[in-house]
């Protein structure tokens, strides 16, 4: 959603989104080039299951239960490793990265989180500046600090919060 | 709504479209690999008329099993006559089966007076278990089956459906 | 507008989850309920006459029929709990075929179905009952050696939700899932017979199997 959607400010879920689509364009005002490795292997995963499912269905479609039973079979099992593969992806590798990206010689990592019915937004920042070992820093702030009361999301109180983070 | 979708950015945009997918794969998967265990082509089945009343209702879920080859008598099985398309649920009322490799069953439906002779091709009176039984009747639960009936006798539903389904997975974020 | 959607999708999902719950539980404490009971059944009579099929109203070829009468005392009550619709009861025949074309037959030859209302007797005592089905050998005659037939009585409880149940009522006196054993022959032939002698009998029964060989 961009910055001229209203976000209602009653749900926390649709707050957090908010927020973490709105970090990107932030960071690449600052100076930083966005890593989309994460987003691209999740993506990769998903369509390559979609294609099994796909040409299962086509397979079924015309030729018939009885003739692609072990075509099926492997499909079937196939799929289900991918989807756990994506799943652990999503839980372990990304778990709750919204931003990922570097300037030249610092890679930061964003993870964010909500509680449910709390309008706090946690951050995790993780900062690596070459050859040096990761600095890990955490932070927080209420959603009402950049959001009015109408729900746009204002820029410069984010923009803050976020260098200050860093 | 539309206009929202366009500003997203493409990976965002690839990211929706990919939920809504994988939405529809997982049940589609779900659907084959019960038929898989099963072993039947068609492993949940709608009643669709009232010839098994007073134990199915139109609208009523059948749960099949496949993977026995007898049926006897008393069992409720699902048939298609070669050639017909149309699946019909009565019960077996006679079964013969021996050095032939095929078992024999003649059906008849607990509502009907007769039985299903007049439903099978000319000169058939048997049903071949093997050939034209696509399982076997294990469970049941009333009525949810409904909506499959009423989405076959008003198509347009399916569209409806389908659309507000998408428009629900697109629109909303995990 | 998002709020009251949210709202009534949880309520929906909540609603959902809870029915199927329920059913689920219904669905699996059938199988707590013990559902034993015994009946006593007998043949009175066998009759075998020549008959033919019909389809689509033309008339097939002549084939042998059987038609029995028989007796029948059993108690349904264990069988219906609160998750019972309805008892599917049906007594069937087993009888042998010829050894190299169809060996195992069985027929149901009457049944009746007994919901789970007020109204339904679950106590039967039926006394030279009628079989509503009269049964033709898939070949067309009955085995012209072993014409030894058992009778058995069989029930299906369908559920009001979850799975459906099949089981023998064994017999009262045995506890064997056999009622009754008799024979795919004529019993009017066979008292007579059993009158005049079994040398004449025996070539009677035969004389009737051959003239029925010749019809059809």
């Amino acid at each position: 959603m961009t910055d001229d959607n209203k976000v209602p400010i009653y749900s926390v879920p649709d707050l957090k989104n908010a927020t973490d689509d709105a970090i990107a364009p932030i960071f690449t005002s600052l100076g930083y080039t966005e890593d989309h490795t994460l987003t691209d292997v999740r993506l990769g995963l998903g369509f390559f299951g979609t294609a099994i499912a796909a040409i299962t269905f086509a397979a079924d479609y015309k030729y018939g239960f009885d003739s692609t039973k072990t075509l099926v079979t492997v499909a079937v099992a196939l799929y289900f490793l991918v989807n756990t593969a994506l799943t652990v992806w999503v839980w372990k590798v990304q778990g709750g990265v919204v931003y990922s990206g570097h300037n030249g010689t610092k890679k930061v990592k964003i993870a964010s989180k909500a509680k449910k019915y709390d309008p706090t937004y946690h951050i995790e920042v993780t900062i690596q500046d070459e050859k040096k070992a990761p600095i890990v820093r955490k932070d927080d702030a209420k959603f009402m600090a950049w959001f009015d009361e109408q729900g746009h999301l204002v820029r410069k109180p984010l923009e803050a919060f976020l260098t200050q983070a860093l | 709504m539309l206009a929202s979708l366009a500003a997203l950015r493409p990976r965002q945009l690839a990211s929706q479209i990919l939920s809504f997918a994988l939405v529809l794969s997982t049940a589609f998967m779900l659907w084959k690999g019960l038929s898989l265990v099963t072993n039947s082509p068609s492993p949940i089945v709608v009643v669709l008329s009232g010839s098994m009343e007073p134990a199915f209702q139109r609208g009523d879920l059948l749960f099949l099993w496949n993977r026995s080859p007898d049926a006897k008598v008393g069992e409720i099985v699902v048939y298609n006559v070669e050639g017909k398309n149309i699946p019909i649920v009565h019960r077996v009322v006679r079964n013969h089966q021996g050095g032939l490799p095929y078992t024999k069953l003649l059906t008849k439906g607990d509502n009907n007076h007769a039985d299903d002779v007049e439903l099978y091709a000319r000169g058939q009176f048997y049903l071949n278990r093997e050939k034209e039984v696509i399982g076997s009747v294990v469970g049941y639960i009333p009525f949810v089956g409904y909506v499959t009936i009423m989405l076959s006798e008003h198509p347009w539903l399916k569209t409806v459906m389908l659309g507000i389904m998408g428009l629900m997975v697109v629109l909303q974020r995990e | 507008m998002h709020s009251s959607s949210t709202r009534f999708q949880n309520i929906f999902s909540f609603f959902t989850t809870v029915a199927f719950t329920v059913a689920g539980v219904i669905a699996l404490s059938s199988f707590v309920f013990p559902t034993h009971t015994t009946a006593t059944g007998s043949i009175r009579t066998v009759q075998i006459a020549p008959g033919r099929q019909n389809q689509y109203g033309t008339l097939g070829r002549r084939q042998e029929f059987a038609h029995i009468k028989f007796d029948l005392h059993t108690d349904l009550t264990p069988l219906f709990h609160y998750n019972t619709k309805q008892v599917f009861l049906y007594l069937t025949t087993t009888y042998p075929g010829d050894s190299n074309k169809y060996a195992n037959n069985t027929v149901i030859i009457w049944d009746k179905i007994v919901p789970n209302n007020a109204k339904s007797k679950t106590k039967l005592a039926l006394k030279n009952q009628r079989a509503k089905y009269p049964f033709n050998d898939i070949s067309g005659k009955f085995a012209s050696g072993d014409r030894k037939a058992e009778l058995r009585l069989e029930y299906n409880i369908q559920p009001h939700v979850g799975a459906l149940v099949w089981g023998t009522i064994k017999d009262a006196d045995t506890g064997s899932n056999i009622l009754a054993d008799f024979v795919l022959e004529d019993t009017a032939k066979a008292i007579k017979s059993k009158k005049s002698g079994k040398a004449k009998a025996d070539a009677e029964a035969t004389k009737a199997r051959e003239t029925l060989k010749e019809d059809l």
